[in-house]
């Protein structure tokens, strides 16, 4: 099975291409400004160096929300034209379940956590592979009690670009301390196999499958007005 | 906020004050603008400009709904949202990536969408009224500016 993935939810936008589960190929396009430019020849090149036509492709996944948005909408559109063109399904996968993906395997309570300005921040806890309550988005200091009140003993594992805003690392480094480690997104964005392999796991344990029918996908922006 | 009033007897005073307010407002704040049809809010908004040294002339974003200049020392947004609704249909022009770009957003119409202001960073409030009263050209305006910041 051959997954194309895509994210454009932050700053840094990714393409990948796995096969069978594993990665073959991930580009990055880092300048924020340049996603509709670059994404595209960003996907060709991803297909001509891993010598895979655009119709070999049995899957697209792509990052739905939370995140920018006009980054968002960038790489739904694209997702969902290539989908429509290619008459394959197209995996919308949460923001925030992408990231927690790639520390599944960790100890820790996942917080992934994507930067809603003014000291907010679109979250949610997981432990392994299960998210534990509903996703939020709320100022980080309320994310910091939330913890503190239910996962007593337990340490953080704070994720996402997120953490790439020094307002909220000091705001949980004062609040847990030793309690929590902070993976720099610089360092650890998320990996786009692991994204790729929970976008065709969501498509293999849906009963009904045309809710991947390319206009079946909406962006999730979590919205918390009106 | 602390607020106060200036009264300003021509449309170039008006400009002036804008361009005293320009010269304090750093990247990401964002301008209340409210007041009267024809008030001057434009006006006010040109003076901004004059202060971030754009060169370009400012026009009404009253059926664009945003303008956008980049070409002075930080990029100015100059926003009118008479004609939206609500704030959905803000969100749904950008308005959150515009706040997230570093650069000055001015909002025309300001006080008809509430949610602005609990979703801006640092607020600059500025209430043009006309004095027909007094004459066609003068102008009471009252001002807000955020903590620790004076004209």
């Amino acid at each position: 099975m051959k997954i194309l993935v895509i994210d454009t939810a932050c700053n840094l936008a990714r393409v990948a291409l796995t096969e069978d589960g594993v990665l073959r190929k991930e580009i990055t396009v880092d300048d924020k400004r340049r996603h509709s430019v670059k994404l595209l020849p960003a996907i060709e090149t991803l297909l001509a160096d891993c010598g895979i036509a655009a119709k070999e492709l049995d899957l697209i996944g792509v990052t739905k929300g939370p995140g920018s948005f006009t980054g968002l909408r960038i790489g739904v559109v694209t997702a969902k034209t290539m989908a429509y063109a290619l008459r394959i399904p197209l995996v919308g996968v949460n923001t925030l379940d992408a990231i927690a993906a790639s520390f599944s395997q960790v100890d820790e309570i996942i917080c992934p956590l994507i930067d809603a300005r003014n000291t907010r921040a679109y979250g949610a806890f997981y432990r392994g592979k299960e998210r534990i309550g509903a996703r939020f988005v709320r100022p980080v200091r309320d994310t910091l009690e939330a913890f503190l009140s239910e996962f007593e003993n337990e340490t953080m594992l704070a994720c996402g670009d997120g953490t790439l805003n020094p307002t909220i690392v000091e705001i949980l480094m004062q609040g847990l301390g030793a309690r929590c480690r902070i993976v720099d997104a610089a360092d650890h964005p998320g990996k786009m196999e692991d994204l790729a392999n929970l976008a065709f796991s969501i498509y293999r344990d849906a009963p009904d499958k045309s809710v991947f029918d390319c206009n079946a996908i909406d962006i999730d922006y979590m919205k918390d007005w009106g | 906020m602390e607020a106060f009033t200036v009264t300003t007897t021509t449309e170039e005073e008006t400009m002036q004050l804008g361009t005293r307010l320009g010269a304090i407002l750093a990247s990401g704040d964002v301008v209340l603008l409210t007041g009267d049809l024809g008030a001057g809010k434009t006006h006010f908004t040109g003076g901004i400009a004059r202060a971030l040294e754009i060169e370009d002339y400012i026009t009404s974003p009253t059926f664009t709904v945003v303008n956008e200049y980049d070409g002075g020392r930080i990029p100015l947004i100059h926003f009118d949202i008479y004609r939206l609704g609500s704030y959905d249909e803000l969100f749904e022009i950008g308005f959150e990536d515009y706040l997230e770009r570093g650069g000055i957003c001015v909002i025309e119409w300001a006080d008809l969408i509430p949610e602005i202001e609990e979703r801006a960073g640092r607020i600059f409030k500025i209430d043009i009224r006309r004095m027909d009263h007094v004459s066609p050209n003068h102008r009471e305006i009252t001002i807000c500016l955020p903590e620790g910041e004076r004209l």
